[in-house]
């Protein structure tokens, strides 16, 4: 399994992340040579054997849906970047097409 | 004079009792340390001197019985665990200015007994390395030998420890990282198993794998810590419905006709020489306290590494996900949304969390899922039945905890995979959810150090600890 230049492009624009062309060369070879290493799982014979998605038995936790108090709204808001009293300020959303 | 700072836990907790020490004088004398040392080891990120001494003095004017065995006694944690304004940076430019609303349950935890916390120390970013070198803030340097690597990613936690700068610390560990600088530092460092600590106000890599757990110089003083944070919590759906563990107790238990198992996976290649041989005289010792051995295979181990950098990626990609810019932390400017985000990160993130988020990006794309991700859930489901089987006949399995001693500063940052390859011990643990020991194998001296490594049955953290602590005492 190559990884290609157009791979690491396509998983950048996936991850939100705006590398550059120098960033792109590192990640193409260095991904390559951990997905090499990884591959070693398709020597073994998994077929019957089901997947752990957790290490303890996965049960839901519940509790009464009762109101409680959480005064953390203006501890949130504190370490916005940007704000106006209780919204976070982002730069507005360009429509690709 | 006595040395304050070479006292135990058990010792120092006596005589505050006995109000033979004052807080003041505990807390000063690992100040006097931290003002001698940190200028050299680096292992801190923010220090809280002044409201430290003030918690001391506090305490000294109160009267009656101590909250606990921690009341007046100062300890640190890892840059990735909530105090509530200050600051948690998680050793990244993208958290340099982030104040936490709110605290970790852990550190209410060691509020509510009177533990002083002294400070917040260094990480690789995000808990994502061995060395501590990717530390986006600050290099740390191992007491041990200043031109080595204190491991990671808890590698402060590991230094301030080594350092006699506090008597115990807290890290974090997902694949090795409390065990793998324990090892390194010449200290005792304990992961428990998964669901033992709540990870409340721990910031999340992998939430599978990530566990919060204690370093100490000595067996006792790490079991000490350990049994104030354990417990259930409310706020963390994943902690194990089980109250705080009792394990002090039963420390120095006879391990006589008990027995260890040794992980034949995890002997001869890709072990350094020296390292081995303090494997092989561990097991002389355990031999000489009475413990059968015997050799068992965990044949999934083989395939251990690529499992976790499988899922643990895969895992940090989504966590990572809340850092773009918008409600907190580092936003680089743009004009557009997108812009915004991919800047941000592009510039917050540092080279290792980056490859980590990519190669999680693309075991989980479509195409891939299968074929990576899947099939590592699979594998880490044969580790857990190598596990069960080998528990069946042995109480402990015993390991080294890294391949290596402490290397040298940018030893292993040309290629991601040789640093990778410094887990390869502590990772088949994490899979697991047990829990596991490292501590040293013999008492410090000029070498380096090398820790040994015992793992558990899954919430038998009393065994690991009784025979970690039997061999402490044996060696002196």
């Amino acid at each position: 399994m190559d990884i290609k230049k157009e791979d690491i492009e396509k998983l950048a624009h996936l991850s939100r992340l705006a590398l550059t062309e120098d960033e792109i060369t590192m990640y193409t070879e260095q991904l390559g040579d951990i997905v090499n290493y990884a591959q070693s799982i398709n020597e073994l014979d998994l077929k019957d054997v089901p997947p752990m998605t957790h290490p303890m038995v996965p049960e839901n936790v519940w509790r009464e849906d009762e109101l409680k108090e959480c005064n953390l709204k203006e501890g949130l808001l504190k370490n916005a970047p940007e704000r106006d009293d209780g919204f976070f300020v982002v730069p507005r959303m360009i429509d690709e097409s | 004079m006595e040395d304050i700072v070479k006292l135990s836990i058990k010792e120092l907790s006596g005589k505050l009792d006995k109000k033979e020490l004052s807080s003041k004088e505990v807390v000063s004398a690992y100040f006097e340390v931290i003002d001698k040392k940190e200028k050299d080891v680096g292992a801190f990120l923010d220090i809280y001197k002044e409201e430290s001494l003030k918690a001391a003095e506090s305490f000294d004017s109160k009267n009656g019985k101590r909250k606990s065995v921690f009341d007046g006694v100062p300890v640190a944690i890892k840059d990735n665990m909530n105090i509530t304004g200050k600051k948690t940076t998680c050793a990244s430019k993208i958290l340099e200015n982030y104040t936490a609303p709110y605290n970790a349950t852990v550190v209410e935890k060691l509020k509510n007994v009177g533990a002083i916390i002294v400070g917040k120390t260094n990480l690789d970013e995000f808990a994502m390395g061995s060395s501590c070198e990717n530390s986006a803030l600050k290099v740390t340097k191992n007491p041990r030998d200043l031109s080595t690597v204190p491991g990671g990613s808890s590698g402060g936690s590991a230094a301030v420890v080594a350092a006699d700068m506090v008597p115990v610390s807290l890290g974090s560990d997902t694949g090795g990282s409390i065990r793998q600088p324990a090892s390194f530092c010449g200290v005792v460092g304990f992961k428990p198993t998964y669901g033992r600590i709540s990870r409340y106000g721990l910031v999340a890599f992998a939430s599978s794998l990530d566990q919060i757990g204690p370093f100490g110089r000595t067996v006792e003083d790490a079991a000490y810590l350990y049994e104030i944070v354990s417990g259930r919590d409310s706020h963390d759906s994943t902690s194990a419905d089980l109250d705080p563990d009792s394990v002090v107790s039963t420390l120095n238990d006879s391990i006589k006709g008990k027995t260890v198992g040794v992980i034949k996976e995890l002997m001869g290649e890709g072990i350094d020489k020296d390292v081995q041989k303090e494997l092989q005289d561990a097991i002389k010792v355990y031999e000489k306290l009475g413990a059968n051995i015997k050799e068992v295979s965990l044949p999934s181990f083989k395939h251990a590494l690529a499992a976790y950098y499988i899922i643990a990626t895969a895992e940090a990609s989504s966590n990572l996900a809340r850092y773009d810019g918008v409600k907190y932390g580092f936003r680089e400017k743009a004009d557009e949304l997108l812009d915004m985000y991919k800047e941000t990160r592009d510039k917050g993130f540092g080279a290792e969390v980056k490859r980590r988020i990519i190669l999680g990006t693309y075991v989980l794309s479509s195409g891939y899922y299968d074929a990576f991700y899947l099939k590592a859930q699979k594998v880490r489901n044969l580790i857990r039945q190598n596990y069960d089987e080998a528990f069946e006949t042995c109480d402990v399995l015993l390991s080294v905890t890294s391949p290596t001693k402490a290397f040298k500063f940018g030893e292993k940052m040309a290629d991601p995979l040789a640093m990778y390859l410094s887990d390869i011990a502590t990772i088949p643990v994490n899979l697991g959810g047990n829990p596991a020991v490292s501590f040293p194998s013999k008492p410090i001296e000029k070498d380096l150090p090398v820790g040994i490594q015992l793992a558990g049955k899954l919430f038998d953290e009393k065994s690991i600890l009784n025979f970690a602590n039997v061999y402490e005492r044996n060696l002196g």
